[in-house]
């Protein structure tokens, strides 16, 4: 028995061997050994892959049956180095092997460890909470024994070792005889030896759960890889410690990894993904019927009514721009700061409560709370060894994030002049008791505040009821006033929107329980079987779906609201993207920027902006630009994003309209006293307005107040950005461009339209012709449009919306894809 | 208990287990018969017996490792037998048999571990119909569920707080280096508190759930003495680097003072209500409530009226909150809170503490904080993840849902804040902004919600935003005496029998089904629009949404589920009444 044991087990070894010696493949290993040994290391990392490939079975084993499996292949690793170079494989009493790869249900969180993987080789994901000093441990003591002038060794191996039978634990003092053993303290030998807790991810947690934890051993060269707070990956072997021994069983147990690899993670948890997911993203980024960034914005803090411009602002900073380093280490920031003013009850804390809990790392901070010194970073001394220490604050820890700061007015002058390092620069400066230091804060800051006056005053200009220096101001990309305003059909629906909120209530849930806004456990499953039927429940679906409470009467297409999951995961995508920004663009923003400076030149005295136009306008066109041009997945930055961009600065710039203090005089018309939010109802009050400056001589400090007080044409430019926009948009749409369909009519009608099936067959094989005549996968739409005229001329033309039509079927069926005027073939 | 041969199926064997005890435990009656560790002392229940044990989830263990299948050796016999480690602590073994601890037929199993702390009420009034005739039966009900009640009724000031904190104290010189701390939230409870071991299913429990377990206890002493043998065990060094004597302390206190349980069965309990009945004869409940609701209502508001100096408004509003609840969140929005400052009474008095113990006596759950600097500066309100004992430390706003807290903060006086203050008084807006707490692991912090009533009483605006203030208007004379008299007379007018209803009353209707009907929807839409047009200064969302909770507890305390249009106009004639009361420049907080 012992002995077809001992033959199996050489097997495995030469198995093991075999895999590292892959000389006649590709030699990787090979190298790998080499390489270790020249850097004098003892640990070789083996892909699980590899050996999976080349020898499924033994994945497999080592995988289930590790213990028995890891000593064979580290038997075969001092073998194979042996070879290599016996010299080198004589320092080292033992060579590890460390694995990574892929471990399918083996992959694990420590809430899903249990005790159905004991003895098996696991993946394990947290955070490092507590750690254990790194202890020696002994693996060998030498004793001599004067009486007998022997000397004699003993190996020593705990359950935390791979032998498979520990040794008593007594350290020898006698030898059998009873002589006293003198230990040999420098021909014994150590071991580093650590244990360190690992808990579960916060954002992996279900709802109202804590997270839980699992015990760690590190050895040798493992040790002292992470310290608190890290965010870890561990491959070990999973085992249990045997019950007590002596006296009395108490059948618990205690268990723990033993590590065989430490690798760090990001700071930022990555969503997981699925190949499905993969493919939604890209056919949602490709949605010709509906503008993908409207969408997104919409789906924002869909418990808030209104304010599309401030979503849509939002969503930008979510994406973010471009980040430059230049060569000379200038950095030109890509995060994009806003600062929504406006009076109380206006639902904006709601919203950085909202951008705190989508985005992927936020932090929270109030005005009140916290001074310039907690947001940025600070020195501490510890009070014990009066060691001094740099403590992070809030924008600190938000490094590549958001950091949300409410009441952001209550923050005395000099902390909020101690962040404008931070927001420009994206970094800390400490110089201060000895320690000079740059600590990294590159993160965007979503900050609330309340006008000066507690509400906004309507008679003052938008910067004193402000009240921040210029200098603060500038650094905010988008700044928003947030009016508590009267209109009817807006109050209707803000009225059946909250209506809706109280009397909706989640299938399934009870009172008080959270929404389920962190990702499911991510189970990288591959063949568990226990998991086959959740695979359907960890899609994520791209749309809410639709209630009728939650979500209004009316179902329309347009309506629809992303889900938080998927938004999750497509702006993490989208984040990623570096658009680059094309001529067209460019010329466009710089052209725009310079009306922006002139009508700065122009009225001197016009204070109805929010914010002073400075160089930093052009980054804040481009940064809003390349974020757009992000949520469309577009690898340029194109005129659209630009004219998006633009709109959405004109908006946060110009749209707040002050009142004239005439209406005292005038008594207050009911038009008047409305601000106006939207571009919508702008036009008849502009006018009028426009008249009554006519009609009036200014009165002494009104000048300044007027927002119209300039040139017709740029009045036009700044009031009517919409409508003059829209033109333009709808021109070129119709022109050339149908993916770029917002909400106009035309889709309906397009949609209406349809295709019949023969239709739809004729277009086809015109198409196939075209596509077989070419020799091509790709097509320009152009040509298709003059092929279908050619084949069809007729009174069976085919219409512009027929073949979009057609062509979204085929897309549909997975047959074309059509892209940036290019239709491909599939 | 009866021992079960297990077949090769663990989780047929499990569900088995739970079959058989569920069977028999359907009707009340025979649950009943199971003793209830809430208000049964440990030493009168024996180990291996099946207990009932009404708890809030206070902390969440790692899971156990356990022997769920081993082989013993019987060593006179040469027999081996194999034996379920499930549902208790230890193995079982004679002195005669052996336990084959490397056996192969061994089975490793896992369960989860609970940290739970006792619900202080008694469950024992589950049986009493659910309106008792009254009399005798009544009266020891009424004494022994409101027993606390009744001491911090009498209670000044000084008196409260000095028993608060002697108990503190008698914990502190107790809890030496032998008796861990049983890690309560609030500083009065003393409920027990035990360890559960959960084995199926354990992802359902939620910290803070109230809910009621049905298993086997144990508190076998042997468990007691087991680490310091263990400690003294060198052949296990790994083990002692790993757990670090205060993670041993906490995780396995002594089982006299916190004993285990192996749950077998588990209710939610939607409710801590002893007296209202559960789910099952919920409905009849209502029914048989249903004709007294205006007449409950009535009496209740007239004892309030009392307590708040006379003043009608407040009365109601006091009566709304009592029965507020959070019933929907969307994404951020905890819908349905209902927080209260009460202001504007006259001070100095006593009003506070005599308010909270007549609050005490009615509702299931409830505490009272002085929020004196020492207080806010001393105590701690989040919990916080100790590492070193390897648990949730909690803090005072660890709570189970509709707990009512009591803030009183004419005890604050002006002081010196330290960073512990601000955090917590940014911790109780969370709570009364977001009805979330922040738990504190130290590497991050995580929200988690809650449904916890705040009551504010101050004597000017609040320093906490609540999303309702309203202005005491004394009818009543506000000297001391007559308070005081006022008070006994509300002490002798709540006859146990009428306490009881009262108790009923409200733990019921909180719970009633509501919708509103879509003609009152398109009504209180047009209403909304032409408030918003008369002046949109009176009118804002928040000023709605208060409106809408508002009319949906009125319409609750009256025992219906859907409300009419009057309803309606009583809520915004309150709002309008209370909005005067505040005086112009402060209608409402954001």
């Amino acid at each position: 028995m012992a002995e077809e044991d001992d033959q199996r087990f050489r097997e495995i070894q030469r198995e093991y061997l075999d895999f590292l010696d892959d000389d006649e493949d590709q030699g990787v290993y090979q190298q790998k050994v080499r390489d270790m040994i020249s850097d004098n290391e003892s640990r070789l990392l083996v892909n699980i892959n590899d050996l999976r490939r080349k020898n499924p079975k033994r994945a497999l084993e080592l995988v289930n049956n590790s213990f028995e499996e890891q000593v064979a292949f580290h038997r075969a690793l001092k073998e194979f180095v042996a070879l290599a170079d016996p010299v080198y494989s004589k320092q080292h009493e033992e060579f590890f092997v460390a694995l990574e790869g892929s471990f399918g249900d083996k992959h694990l969180t420590p809430r899903s460890v249990t005790s159905k993987y004991l003895g098996n080789m696991v993946c394990v994901e947290g955070i490092v909470t507590k750690c254990s000093l790194v202890r020696p441990k002994i693996v060998r003591s030498v004793h001599y024994c004067p009486a007998t002038k022997k000397t004699m060794e003993r190996k020593y191996t705990d359950m935390t070792s791979l032998d498979p039978y520990p040794s008593t634990a007594a350290y020898p003092t006698k030898d059998d005889d009873g002589n006293l053993l003198e230990t040999e303290y420098g021909l014994s030998s150590y071991k580093d030896h650590q244990t360190f807790t690992l808990q579960e991810m916060p954002e992996k947690s279900p709802a109202g759960q804590l997270p839980r934890s699992v015990d760690i051993v590190a050895d040798n060269d493992l040790v002292d890889r992470c310290k608190p707070g890290d965010r870890v990956q561990v491959v070990g072997m999973y085992r249990c410690l045997p019950g007590k021994k002596n006296g009395y069983t108490t059948a618990t147990f205690r268990t723990i990894l033993i590590a065989n690899n430490i690798a760090h993670l990001s700071k930022e948890a990555a969503p997981h993904f699925t190949a499905k997911d993969v493919a939604k993203i890209r056919k949602f980024s490709k949605q010709k019927k509906m503008d993908v960034f409207e969408t997104l914005s919409r789906s924002l803090a869909p418990s808030i009514h209104g304010h599309e411009y401030i979503k849509k602002a939002i969503l930008c900073m979510l994406l973010g721009g471009n980040e430059k380093v230049l060569d000379n280490g200038t950095r030109l920031r890509g995060d994009i700061n806003i600062l929504l003013i406006g009076d109380p009850s206006v639902a904006k804390s709601q919203m950085l409560r909202y951008v705190l809990h989508t985005a992927p790392r936020a932090i929270a901070t109030t005005g009140r709370g916290s001074s310039g010194v907690g947001l940025t970073a600070a020195v501490t001394t510890d009070q014990d060894s009066g060691e001094r220490r740099l403590e992070a604050g809030a924008m600190v820890l938000g490094d590549r994030g958001i950091v949300c700061i409410d009441e952001f007015d209550k923050m005395s002058d000099i902390d909020r002049t101690a962040i404008h390092e931070v927001m420009e620069q994206g970094r800390v400066t400490i110089a201060k008791a000895g320690i000079h230091a740059k600590l990294n804060a590159r993160c965007s800051v979503l900050a609330a505040a309340n006008p000066v006056y507690g509400r906004y005053d309507q008679y003052k200009t938008p910067m004193e009821n402000i009240g921040l220096q210029d200098s603060l101001l500038s650094r905010f990309d988008l700044l928003f006033i947030v009016l508590d305003k009267m209109d009817p059909e807006l109050d209707r629906e803000i009225a059946d929107h909250v209506l809706r909120m109280h009397r909706y209530r989640n299938p399934g849930e009870q009172d008080g329980e959270a929404l389920p806004l962190t990702l499911n456990l991510d189970l990288l499953a591959t063949k568990d079987p226990n998991l086959e039927e959740d695979k359907e429940n960890e899609e994520t679906p791209i749309y809410e779906k639709f209630d009728n409470l939650l979500h209004g009467g009316s179902y329309r297409k347009k309506d629809e609201i992303v889900s938080m999951a998927f938004m999750k995961k497509y702006i993490h995508v989208a984040k990623v993207m570096k658009p680059a920004l094309t001529r067209e663009a460019a010329d466009f923003i710089s052209e725009e920027y310079s009306k922006l400076r002139n009508q700065d030149n122009i009225q001197q005295n016009n204070l109805a902006r929010t914010q002073p136009i400075t160089a930093r306008s052009l980054e804040t066109m481009i940064r809003l630009s390349t974020a757009h041009a992000k949520a469309r997945m577009s690898k340029t930055v194109d005129l659209q994003d630009a004219e998006a961009a633009i709109q959405l600065i004109e908006f946060a710039y110009f749209k707040k309209v002050l009142q004239k203090p005439k209406k005292r005089r005038h008594g207050g018309s009911d038009g008047e006293s409305s601000d106006n939010e939207e571009g919508g109802d702008d036009e008849p009050q502009k006018k009028k307005r426009l008249s009554r400056r006519e009609r009036r001589p200014r009165v002494e400090g009104e000048e300044g107040y007027d927002p119209y007080d300039f040139d017709s044409e740029g009045a036009e430019e700044v009031d009517e950005p919409n409508p003059s926009l829209e033109v333009r948009r709808q021109r070129r749409r119709s022109s050339q461009d149908a993916a770029m369909e917002t909400e106009s009519t035309e889709t309906t009608a397009a949609k209406d339209t349809g295709i019949t099936p023969d239709r739809l067959k004729k277009f086809k094989t015109s198409l196939l012709n075209l596509f077989k005549s070419r020799h091509a996968q790709s097509l320009e739409l152009d040509l298709v449009r003059e092929q279908l005229k050619k084949e069809h001329q007729d009174e069976d033309v085919f219409s512009e919306d027929e073949m979009f039509a057609a062509i979204e079927k085929m897309m549909d069926d997975n047959q074309v894809m059509l892209s940036d005027q290019v239709v491909f073939l599939i | 208990m009866l021992f079960l041969f297990l077949d090769e199926n663990r989780e047929a064997y499990a569900s088995k287990v739970r079959e058989y005890f569920s069977a028999r435990t359907k009707d009340k009656a025979s649950r009943l018969r199971i003793p209830s560790l809430n208000d049964t002392p440990l030493h009168n229940l024996c180990t291996n017996t099946l207990v009932r044990f009404r708890c809030m989830v206070q902390d969440m263990y790692d899971p156990e490792y356990y022997l769920g299948l081993y082989e013993v050796e019987d060593l006179k016999t040469g027999q081996r037998l194999l034996r379920s480690g499930m549902f208790r602590d230890l193995a079982e073994c004679t002195a005669h048999q052996d336990i084959k601890l490397e056996s192969a037929r061994n089975v490793t199993m896992d369960r989860q571990t609970l940290g739970s702390l006792g619900t202080k009420r008694s469950l024992e009034d589950d049986d009493k119909p659910v309106l008792p005739p009254g009399g005798t039966e009544m009266e020891t009900s009424k004494g022994d569920s409101a027993s606390t009640g009744d001491v911090s009724m009498t209670a000044t000031e000084d008196k409260q707080t000095d028993t608060k904190r002697s108990r503190v104290n008698t914990q502190q010189g107790r809890s030496g280096p032998v008796t861990p701390d049983l890690n309560f939230p609030l500083p009065n409870e003393t409920g027990p508190a035990c360890i559960m071991k959960i084995y199926d299913n354990a992802d359902k429990f939620k910290v803070n759930d109230v809910i009621e377990f049905i298993g086997v206890l144990s508190n076998d002493p042997t468990m007691a003495t087991f680490p310091e043998r263990k400690r003294s065990d060198s052949s296990t060094p790994v083990v002692d680097l790993m757990e670090g004597v205060e993670e041993q302390d906490a995780q396995s206190p002594p089982p006299s003072l916190v004993p285990r349980i192996h749950v077998i069965l588990t209710r939610d309990c939607l409710h801590t209500n002893p007296l209202v009945p559960d789910s099952e004869s919920y409905n009849s409940g209502i029914a048989g409530l249903q004709g007294d609701v205006s007449e409950l209502r009535e009496q209740l508001l007239a004892v309030l009226e009392q307590a708040v100096f006379g003043d009608r408004l407040s009365a109601e509003y006091l009566l709304c909150h009592l029965i507020a609840s959070i019933y929907s969140r969307q994404d951020v929005v905890a819908v349905g809170k209902f927080s209260l400052n009460l202001l504007g009474f006259p001070t100095p008095s006593n009003f506070p503490q005599q308010l909270y113990s007549l609050l005490e006596s009615l509702v299931t759950k409830s505490f009272y904080l002085p929020m004196t600097l020492d207080n806010m500066n001393k105590l701690r309100f989040s919990p916080k993840k100790d590492y070193n004992a390897n648990r949730l430390s909690s803090g005072l706003l660890q709570l189970s849902e509709n707990t009512h807290l009591v803030l009183d903060e004419t005890a604050l006086q002006p002081g010196q804040l330290d960073t512990n203050g601000v955090q917590n008084i940014t911790a109780l807006g969370n709570l009364i902004t977001w009805q979330k707490v922040e738990y504190d692991f130290d590497f991050h912090k995580q929200d988690f919600p809650c449904n916890i009533l705040a009551l504010v009483l101050s004597e000017g605006k609040s320093i906490l935003k609540c999303d309702c203030q309203v202005r005491v208007m004394p009818r009543l004379s506000t000297s001391l005496d007559e308070v005081e008299k006022r008070f006994e007379g509300i002490l002798t007018f709540l006859t146990p029998s009428l306490l009881t209803r009262l108790r009923i009353y409200l733990s019921l209707v909180r719970q009633l089904p509501y919708r509103i009907s879509t003609d009152l929807q398109t009504e209180i839409e047009e209403d909304f629009v032409n408030a918003r047009k008369e002046d949109s200064r009176q009118m804002t969302i928040d000023d709605f949404h208060s409106l809408l909770v508002l009319a949906r507890l009125l319409c609750l305390s009256h025992g219906k589920s859907e409300p009419t249009k009057e309803f309606w106009e009583t809520a915004k004639s309150m709002e309008a009444e209370r909005k005067l009361r505040m005086g112009p420049q402060s209608s409402s907080t954001s």
